[in-house]
């Protein structure tokens, strides 16, 4: 009786895993030496050597410390493949905005001289590590989840397609609020449908997230006019290419979206469950057990988005305080942004637990009298 | 305008959530408040891995007993998620060390331009220490949510064989899993969607925008998240089944 936890998923699956596992190492294996695909030089980095340059002492306290690495590495495609070359590369201790290289990495190379021996490092070949990475996590859902990894992997990947498509409609000139509204319908449309099936309770969850997600963003919008976005540096946004209005509007539905849905799911998906299991229950008694969900998953659902906000602007905090810029400065020009992102979902979440309820009460105890 | 929209929210979990609400909303407030004061801190010399490892896991221990009291199933939610950011702290640091994400790139470089790069502060362990702060608060969601969930499982039908017990929170889990890391997904796609935008309209070629070091630092962000996520639901289930075995014991 001693059996392992994932056990039951794999005992009756070994061969569907095995053969799964043979098609991610094979796609592995594939982007390892997808070299001859590219355009630009690549090259693998054979030997290192590596000298101190020059010491000095750090802004607030410590020492930064340069090296120069010169790197010997083989190019791996090109008319040249084979052929060895000498890359130097000068990088700081703290690696700021250089990167130390060590020997096995695969690199693009900018290639000079006339005989194509020495060059430049670019950047570092990322493709084989996220193919990995994708893989590995795909292996491990099915492994965890069975049948269920592999539809929630499709479904975020199906998301992921649209969400390109949508910016390459707006790069083309098509309004971006349209498209994010559009895309997050399409959303919706296919986690549910991915997730729940086509029927009646799909429906109500879908419903009860997009009135929410619009509830939600409709306010957001109200409180940035009202307080004319006082106290949030919308000049600071990364990569800004076009008006800060639209694209952080977009930002905030597509982020917030996730969140409302995984409430509007629970919520609905409890009170369904209450329903099969006792009949009998009116629309108080659903109120009262979607509200206990409600409860129970409004602290933490918050407590996500925080968290995987606030990591996008730490190493620009870091930055910025290791160069003496004051507490103050530094609150009100990087952390504002990620603030205000998370408390518009946390208002989405919290919003969207009484919208679930009432629709999801309103319908369950409808198609009763309808009986 | 953030001090509007907290207005807005604190009113609006009071309102929907009352006492709970109250509790909710005061934990949000210490989290947020408590990992700035250790960013800071860290910021002044100390090791990011060392000190944002303690603010994960003093964060764990406030969303997860705060919220949901001290018990026998916030304990084993809480040992699952030190556990699993244990196992992923060693994956996130052999990942940085491979793919070397950590930093700032060319994109970047007006925005940085202000500031002297000298700054004897590890960007490698910046990075390492971040990835493993994306995935926390989604861990103490999913490991919570399975192990009360497995405790409802086992308290319906206490005498029901093991290995029904362990489907039936498999299976549960991998629904939690699912929301979650939807969740998650949604939330960095939102961030992301300046930065794509950006490269679009510069023409990036689909070579350039997968091995630029911008893009693969979200994505592999995203990847080790879900990796975590996924790893909390056999880990948060084999710590709670020894309980469960425990008390039918007693």
């Amino acid at each position: 009786m001693r059996q392992k936890p994932g056990a039951i998923h794999l005992k009756k699956k070994i061969l569907p895993i095995a053969v799964l596992l043979v098609i991610l190492t094979a796609i592995c294996l594939f982007v390892a030496h997808d070299s001859f695909l590219y355009q630009t030089p690549i090259a693998k980095v054979t030997a290192v050597a590596e000298e101190k340059l020059r010491e000095v002492s750090g802004e607030i306290n410590g020492t930064e410390t340069t090296y120069r690495q010169t790197a010997t590495a083989v190019l791996l495609n090109g008319d040249s493949k084979g052929q060895s070359i000498t890359l130097p590369n000068d990088y700081q201790s703290s690696e700021v905005s250089t990167t130390k290289y060590e020997t096995g990495d695969v690199v693009f190379v900018r290639l000079d001289g006339q005989n194509n021996t020495t060059g430049k490092i670019l950047y570092l070949k990322q493709d084989l590590h996220i193919a990995v990475l994708l893989c590995a996590f795909l292996l491990l859902s099915v492994l965890v989840c069975g049948r269920r990894g592999i539809l929630y992997f499709a479904g975020l990947a199906f998301n992921s397609a649209c969400f390109f498509l949508a910016l390459k409609l707006y790069i083309h000139g098509l309004p971006l609020v349209l498209l994010s509204g559009a895309a997050v319908v399409v959303f919706t449309a296919a986690t549910i449908l991915l997730t729940c099936g086509a029927n009646r309770q799909a429906l109500i969850t879908a419903v009860s997230a997009l009135a929410t997600t619009a509830v939600t963003i409709f306010l957001a919008f109200v409180v940035l006019k009202i307080t004319d976005g006082y106290g949030v540096r919308f000049d600071k946004m990364e990569y800004l290419s076009g008006p800060y209005e639209e694209i952080f509007f977009a930002e905030l539905l597509i982020g917030s979206f996730g969140a409302i849905l995984d409430t509007c799911v629970t919520i609905s998906a409890t009170l369904y469950q209450v329903k099969q299991h006792a009949p009998g229950a009116g629309r108080g008694e659903l109120k009262k057990a979607g509200k206990a969900v409600g409860m129970d998953i409004m602290g933490t659902m918050s407590n996500i988005l925080f968290f995987a906000y606030i990591t996008g602007c730490i190493p620009m905090i870091v930055l910025a305080l290791r160069n003496n810029v004051t507490f103050y400065d530094v609150l009100h020009n990087y952390i504002s942004l990620e603030i205000t992102r998370s408390l518009v979902g946390s208002i989405g979440i919290v919003l969207a637990i009484p919208i679930a309820i009432r629709l999801a009460a309103a319908w369950l105890s409808a198609k009763e009298a309808a009986v | 305008m953030n001090g509007v929209l907290a207005g807005l929210l604190a009113v609006l979990m009071v309102l929907v959530g009352r006492k709970r609400g109250v509790r909710a909303l005061a934990i949000l407030a210490v989290n947020i408040f408590g990992t700035v004061v250790f960013v800071f801190f860290m910021s002044s010399g100390f090791s990011p891995v060392v000190v944002i490892g303690l603010c994960c896991a003093a964060v764990a221990a406030c969303t997860l007993f705060g919220i949901n009291g001290y018990n026998k199933k916030t304990l084993s939610a809480y040992w699952s998620v030190l556990a699993v950011a244990a196992l992923m702290l060693g994956v996130i640091l052999l990942v940085e060390d491979v793919t070397a994400i950590h930093g700032f790139s060319a994109e970047d470089a007006e925005e940085i331009s202000y500031y002297s790069e000298e700054i004897a502060f590890s960007m490698p362990m910046v990075a390492s220490a971040v990835m493993l702060m994306g995935f926390i608060g989604a861990a103490a969601d999913i490991a919570m949510s399975v192990v009360s969930g497995m405790q409802e499982i086992y308290e319906s039908n206490p005498d029901e064989k093991q290995s029904e017990l362990l489907k039936k929170t498999f299976l549960l889990g991998s629904d939690i899993i699912g929301t979650t890391v939807n969740t998650l997904f949604f939330a960095y796609l939102g961030s992301f969607t300046a930065l794509m935008i950006w490269f679009l309209k510069y023409r990036y070629s689909f070579a350039e925008v997968l091995n630029s070091k911008l893009f693969a630092a979200e994505i592999i962000q995203m990847l080790v998240s879900g990796i975590g996520c996924v790893l909390i639901l056999p880990v948060a289930v084999a710590i709670h089944r020894r309980k469960l075995i425990h008390i039918k014991r007693e």
